[in-house]
């Protein structure tokens, strides 16, 4: 199958969606699928051949916020080019309402075209749905995709219509095996990643649990990994407790795997803010046994069993759950191995199945995608200026 | 004497330019309606298709013999009744996902090898994208046809309404 990706976002700087693309494009490839990817690049040169560049991108105010984004003549000529070469059987394009390549490509093309959208949190990024534009692309749209639940519901009520729900994707085997800490994993510690003094990420509740949890486990540790002041965050704990901390420090992306996999307990406390919760399925691939805060995001990655919940920014029952979990080895295991279970579902090699059968969905056999030149006077100019 | 002639020129270009707009608003919305239509279209087609080889993967699971007799003669009867329906009928593709779930679930989630039990997780996944996007299309499609130009114009034409359908499509939970 010939498939077009385009990422509205800048391929040179780091991203979530970047990576989620990049790793879908693999999977394509690996499937032996005829692949490319279109995202705003600085240059043409240094990119494999499964990628093209759609121009560099500017950076701009947008509702408030600096964003890097592609739009005019060059990007406009470019994805219409593009289109028009590759004579895609579908085309899949990410974030399909942030005003830059994702927009020019819908706009430029007809035929089955396929959309995600992604986060939740960047709607600052993305064009209302009143917004004449935004409905002429979502009209276009055979097949829409929601990475969350919660993305769902979230553009839902912002562009209404009909989503099916299909998660990022984690190379389950890259978690799965492989080096662990020296030294752990140590019975009864647990583990706790992320910014150490950003409240959202709930440092303050697992520290406030922490002493009632000593009182019934005497040896309970905590390893800390993530950036920040450890200090500033040790200050919340009496001093009696404070041995029990151990910190980490920032850690790196190779590292993560490695840290997850030596969680006794992985504790995610969070308060909010999450929208998908990638880091439990990271911990699950990685077999960590999860005691998490019951946010509708994590739930729905746990399916309220794959992990332990407690209320959300209440210590005293994340203490309960902790004391359950850390006495009881036949709950941890079990938390374990329903965790490695439930990942299965993240697993690219689902997550890649899933998509092709979204695509399925959307063709009827002969007619793959075309340039779209009806009523496009902009476009049909862009077209001449090429030639 | 100049002066009215002047202003019947006014008059005229200011009508003549909304003639113009109203014409290219009305292009333009019948282009719209016209796009959104073939998408319904598409959406009909892929849905039925996507019925079809549904079946034909049920089937396949049938001839296979990993499933309990009762199962088999149940399934078959729903493949037979489909195959005996010349249109697409709703309700017998219903009622062939609500025994499909059941019969998968009876047998905890495996009712085939690990290829064709993929197959038939595709197949089922295919049939409920379809579903799904063939009534995204029509609601779409439906609201626009309802607007005052389309509707008092006739610019629709004489194409038919769309209409969203309704009908069980929901996937078994196959294992693996």
């Amino acid at each position: 199958m010939k498939i077009g990706l385009v990422c509205p976002y800048d391929w040179d700087a780091p991203g979530g969606v970047q990576v989620h693309i990049h790793d879908q494009a693999q999977h394509f490839l690996a499937l032996g699928h005829d692949v490319n990817v279109l995202a705003p690049s600085e240059s043409d040169e240094g990119h494999p051949s499964w990628f093209t560049s759609g121009g560099p991108s500017r950076a701009v105010r947008y509702n408030g916020s600096v964003a890097r984004l592609a739009f005019g003549l060059g990007p406009t000529r470019r994805v219409r080019q593009w289109v028009r070469e590759h004579d895609f059987d579908v085309l899949h394009v990410h974030e399909p309402l942030s005003p830059s390549l994702s927009l020019l490509a819908v706009w430029s093309a007809t035929g089955p075209i396929v959309g995600t959208f992604h986060s939740s949190m960047e709607r600052s990024r993305v064009l209302t749905a009143g917004n004449a534009m935004a409905q002429t692309v979502l009209e276009k749209l055979r097949g829409r995709i929601a990475v969350s639940e919660s993305a769902r519901r979230t553009f839902v009520d912002h562009v209404g219509g009909n989503f099916v729900v299909i998660p990022n994707g984690i190379s389950v085997a890259n978690f799965a095996g492989g080096d662990v800490l020296p030294g752990h994993p140590r019975p009864h510690s647990l583990l706790f990643l992320g910014r150490i003094n950003e409240s959202r990420k709930g440092l303050h509740v697992l520290m406030a649990a922490l002493p009632k949890v000593a009182q019934i486990v005497p040896d309970v540790s905590l390893l800390v990994a993530g950036p920040g002041d450890s200090e500033l965050a040790l200050a919340q704990l009496p001093p009696e407790h404070r041995h029990r901390v151990e910190f980490l420090g920032f850690i790196a992306a190779e590292q993560k795997a490695a840290t997850l996999r030596s969680a006794w307990v992985y504790v995610a406390p969070n308060t909010g803010g999450e929208s998908f919760g990638i880091i439990l399925t990271e911990a699950m691939a990685a077999g960590a046994p999860i005691v998490a805060s019951d946010l509708p995001a994590f739930a729905a990655v746990l399916d309220h069993a794959a992990g332990a919940m407690f209320r959300n920014e209440d210590a005293e029952d994340l203490a309960r759950v902790l004391v359950e979990v850390l006495t009881d080895d036949s709950i941890r295991t079990a938390l374990q191995r329903k965790g490695r279970e439930r990942v299965q579902v993240f697993d690219w090699d689902r997550v890649t199945q899933d998509i092709l059968d979204v695509y399925a969905s959307v063709m009827t056999g002969d007619v793959g995608v075309r340039e779209d030149l009806r009523g496009q006077i902009a476009g049909r100019l862009a077209r001449s200026w090429g030639q | 004497m100049e002066l009215v002639d002047l202003f019947d020129v006014l008059r005229l270009a200011t009508a003549g330019v909304l003639l113009l707009l109203l014409g290219l608003y009305l292009a333009m919305t019948a282009g719209r309606l016209d796009r959104l239509h073939v998408r319904y279209d598409a959406a009909l087609a892929s849905l039925e298709l996507q019925f079809a080889l549904r079946a034909e993967v049920v089937a396949e699971v049938l001839s296979e013999g990993f499933i309990d007799p009762v199962s088999t003669h149940l399934l078959g009867r729903a493949l037979a009744a489909r195959r005996a329906s010349t249109m697409l009928d709703l309700e017998l593709e219903g009622e062939l996902s609500e025994l499909l779930r059941e019969v998968v679930d009876a047998h905890e989630g495996v009712v085939a090898a690990t290829e064709l039990q993929q197959e038939l997780r595709s197949a089922c996944n295919r049939v409920e994208f379809a579903y799904r996007f063939l009534n995204e299309a029509a609601e779409t499609t439906l609201a626009m046809r309802h607007r005052f130009f389309i509707k008092y114009l006739g610019l629709a034409g004489h194409t038919a309404f769309p209409r969203a359908v309704h009908c069980d499509v929901q996937a078994p939970d196959l294992v693996g």
